[in-house]
């Protein structure tokens, strides 16, 4: 039995393993290390996760769904042609495709995980994230923030010993985390983060900006067209240097936009700004002075945009680090984590210690204010993990016979603009205010999981709480039924899955190409199948190294 | 407490010792296996760091904005921003630990934060001066206002379409409005609620009719008998009340609600009024044949898009 170790992103998910000789990253069906996250549903209800969804998603978008990380812990639906999904168990899809490569990899059954979220992740979304690989029939040995697993692969894989400032700018989300690693301890003094920044953020920038030059809204255009923007603002991010000039279609009209550096940033200017603010909280919270940084290093994908590597090194004065692929090297902690989770002995002497990163409190009545609620702080951001805290609360007013505790997640003063997670109500012998007293725990354990209990002092009475309509959370039959509509999906045989991939691939380009543009790989299709139809291994081979060969030198950028 | 003990050491200003004799006892006490005595370790280790290196304790620099650059300014050196941008695209592909990505640039010019300066106030970015060529094309033009920021956890906790534009494909929609799996008040209850409405306007009009002829002497006419043309005006106040609805849904049990199981706004409930008297008034004994046929979902209620419920369908 192996526990792996699983990177479930917004727009890429990995997985690896920690074996003898050190991290191995598992390569997908396709011989991949990064798998999309990306989920398509097929005509006949078979499910196609990764490189061939994503590739559907011009085409077959009412039918394709990508970026659902950003609606974890909400109870929003997608629709798949018929069938409609929640993010939890649209990333159930992901982990079970990626359990699956890891059974086929290392050939025993896979059956627990380390999953990296994102550290500034709220309880709900945590809780989604562990249904989601329940589902998927995935025991959840730990939920490991981001940045501390990159941070265990630079420390632990790279042997440095410092002060590290880690910036994970991912597709949905960023993250910053200040970690020290000495002696064989990882020690996180401080997370700070923002849940909806990321590298999608960008191109829906650009995407808006193209729209507004134009006077056109997103409704105004077909979700085809809109896709296609989509697709090319993304292609456009990721080459951005000197200008590029894209072919539009926009509803009716076809525009010729150039793609400049000077846009570029003039659009992402408020979100790049918008990465500070979490930047500066983590130095702050972890009163670590600038200068005693060792390193600061990139993770994620977004961070190779040149703009925000300026931006970094402008703050810093000095230049980022990173030197293992930013794309996989929070797989790669995950998968160290997984190891010293089975304790494995390479890795008995290192000790990892977390913080919470924001902080959890309830309403308290505060006289001689009590005009309003006002945020009562329990647990503070960034202390060091596992850690309870007992606060003592009383009756706010004569003969009160309940108590009600909510609790809630965030910094502000107004507790309408924190999060609210949930309730308690503890019944109270009457009597005058002030007399009766309850006690309030709040616990905040390694995974990021908090628990709340509340004791009357006077009787005993011990609740403890039970998030009931947590957002996207499902009770047991709920479960048991989102099991056994998943078990009904099927995944592509596997073995079809890069002919498949190939043949989309291919049906994009032909849909995105004109003249005889189009009608090549129309010739090329016909081949394709011709090949696959006639069934002889080393045709089909031939073939699909032929067709991957075309398709390659036609779109020369490979953005897929 | 006193931190020394418990780390098991003499009062030091050795921070090299301090963590290496944290890191010993670390690994006996594993937070997870021993949670109270980890944290009482790592409050000793925070405190011994504290007496040992006073800095730790004063605030830490903040970070300087960006210096406000105009883009223009960028605009007139073309290179040097294509000269910058070139460099970083190649260096995606994992470049080697210590080479200077910027080929061209000597190394030392790289503008180090100088070590051990204490944080003082003046933000170390703000010293741009000898700053080398290529991060000036850092560009960050600074808008006076303060970047938008985008109130998602508020968004994503109302019901409505703002959080579906972050996610690609798929047909997004919004989890279906409550009300669907509410079933309607019947259309018995609902003559029965009329009924008792009636009922109690006309007993109102008595009492008070009868309070009027005891002090001002008689007033002639049955007053009760206009209860039927009161009848809108009392749902009007009542259902747009904290109250949700006339006196006799009130004893039935049922409330008013929008399609969010949520009370009426009072536009809403005026429209729900309007939309009650012209029927009435248009269709006047047809509107109790059709009602009957429309599954307790009355043709006021259809057009002004509320909905009569019962409360043991609202979950409290």
């Amino acid at each position: 039995m192996t526990t792996i170790g699983i990177d479930l992103g917004t727009t890429n998910s990995a997985c690896g393993v920690w074996t003898k000789d050190g991290v191995k990253l598992i390569p997908n069906r396709l011989g991949e290390i990064l798998t999309p996250s990306v989920i398509s549903l097929d005509t006949n209800n078979e499910l196609i996760v990764g490189r061939g969804a994503r590739q559907r998603l011009i085409n077959h978008s009412d039918r394709t769904v990508a970026t659902f990380k950003r609606l974890m812990g909400t109870d929003h639906t997608i629709f798949l042609g018929r069938m409609g999904f929640n993010a939890t168990e649209l990333s159930s899809l992901v982990l079970r495709s990626l359990k699956e490569d890891a059974e086929a990899y290392l050939e025993e059954p896979v059956s627990s995980a380390v999953i990296s979220v994102p550290a500034y992740f709220n309880d709900n979304q945590r809780q989604a994230t562990r249904q989601a690989a329940e589902l998927a029939g995935l025991k959840v040995e730990r939920l490991i923030n981001e940045p501390t697993a990159a941070a265990i692969t630079y420390g632990l894989h790279q042997k440095q010993e410092g002060m590290f400032l880690i910036l994970d700018f991912g597709g949905g989300t960023f993250d910053v985390s200040l970690l020290e690693y000495f002696d064989g301890v990882m020690e996180v003094h401080a997370s700070a983060g923002d849940n909806h920044l990321g590298g999608e953020d960008f191109v829906d920038a650009m995407v808006a900006n193209v729209l507004a030059q134009n006077q056109l809204s997103r409704d105004t255009i077909s979700a085809l067209d809109l896709q296609n923007l989509y697709l090319q603002m993304e292609g456009a991010k990721r080459k951005l240097g000197p200008g590029q000039t894209l072919t539009l279609t926009l509803g009716k009209k076809t525009i010729e936009f150039e793609v400049t550096q000077d846009w570029f940033i003039e659009v992402c200017t408020p979100l790049l700004l918008r990465a500070k603010t979490p930047i500066e909280r983590a130095l702050r919270d972890g009163k670590i002075p600038v200068s005693s940084i060792d390193d600061v290093i990139l993770v994620g994908g977004s961070t190779r945009l040149a703009p925000f590597r300026s931006m970094v090194g402008r703050m810093f004065g000095r230049l980022p680090s990173c030197h293992i692929d930013p794309d996989t090297v929070v797989a790669m902690g995950a998968a160290i984590q997984a190891g010293l989770v089975m304790r494995d002995e390479a890795l008995d002497d290192v000790v990892l210690t977390d913080v919470c990163p924001f902080t959890l409190g309830t309403a308290v009545a505060n006289e001689p204010y009590d005009r309003d609620l006002s945020y009562l702080p329990i647990i503070e951001r960034n202390c060091v993990v596992p850690i309870s805290i007992v606060r003592r609360l009383f009756t706010a007013s004569h003969n009160q016979s309940v108590v009600r505790v909510n609790v809630y997640q965030g910094e502000s003063p107004d507790i309408k603009k924190n999060i609210f997670l949930g309730e308690i109500k503890v019944r109270v012998p009457k009597g005058p205010k002030g007399d009766e007293a309850v006690d309030v725990r709040y616990s905040y354990d390694a995974n990021g999981i908090l628990e709340v209990d509340v004791t009357v002092v006077s009787t005993g009475v011990n609740r403890q709480l039970v998030i009931e309509r947590a957002p996207g959370a499902l009770s047991d039959a709920e479960k048991q039924a989102a099991r056994a509509k998943l078990a009904g999906l099927k995944f592509h045989p596997r073995e079809g899955e890069e002919n498949r991939m190939l043949v989309a691939r291919a049906e994009r380009l032909y849909e995105s190409s004109l003249d005889h543009r189009r009608e090549f790989v129309g010739k090329l299709l016909d081949h394709f199948h011709y090949a696959l139809d006639r069934q002889l291994p080393h045709e089909i081979e031939q073939a699909q190294a032929y067709m991957k060969d075309m398709l390659n030198q036609m779109e020369s950028e490979n953005w897929f | 407490m006193w931190p020394w003990s418990e780390l098991g050491l003499e009062s030091t200003d050795d921070v090299r010792a301090i963590k290496k004799a944290y890191a010993r006892l670390l690994k006996q006490t594993r937070p997870d296996e021993h949670p109270e005595a980890f944290q009482r370790l790592h409050q000793a280790y925070k405190d011994a760091l504290a007496s040992a290196q006073p800095q730790y304790h004063q605030p830490a620099p903040t970070l300087a904005e960006p210096a406000p650059l105009e883009s223009t300014k960028a605009a007139q050196e073309p290179s040097l921003a294509s000269g910058l941008f070139q460099p970083l695209n190649h260096a995606e592909d994992k470049p080697p630990p210590n080479v200077d990505p910027f080929p061209g640039q000597p190394a030392d010019e790289t503008p180090f934060q100088p070590d051990n300066q204490p944080p003082d106030n003046k933000p170390f970015l703000d010293k741009t001066d000898g700053e080398p060529s290529y991060l000036k094309s850092a560009v960050i033009k600074l808008e006076q206002e303060p970047p938008p920021q985008i109130d998602i956890d508020t968004a994503k906790t109302v019901r409505g379409r703002k959080i579906l534009q972050f996610v690609r494909g798929g047909r997004s929609t919004a989890a279906p409005p409550p009300i669907d799996s509410t079933p309607a008040a019947g259309y018995g209850l609902r003559i029965l609620a009329f009924a008792l409405d009636m009922l109690v306007i006309a007993l109102v009009l008595i009492i008070g009719q009868f309070v009027w002829a005891k002090t001002m002497g008689n007033a002639g006419l049955p007053l009760w008998l206009a209860a039927p043309a009161l009848y809108p005006l009392t749902a009007l106040l009542c259902e747009g009340s904290r109250m949700q609805a006339t006196p006799g849904k009130r004893l039935l049990g049922l409330k008013v609600v929008n399609p969010d199981l949520m009370p009426l706004s009072q536009l809403h409930n005026a429209g729900r009024f309007l939309v009650f008297v012209l029927t009435t008034a248009l269709l006047w004994k047809g509107i109790w044949l059709i009602n009957a046929f429309l599954h307790g979902r009355l043709l006021h209620d259809r057009i002004s898009r509320s909905y009569v419920v019962h409360v043991r369908h609202l979950g409290g």
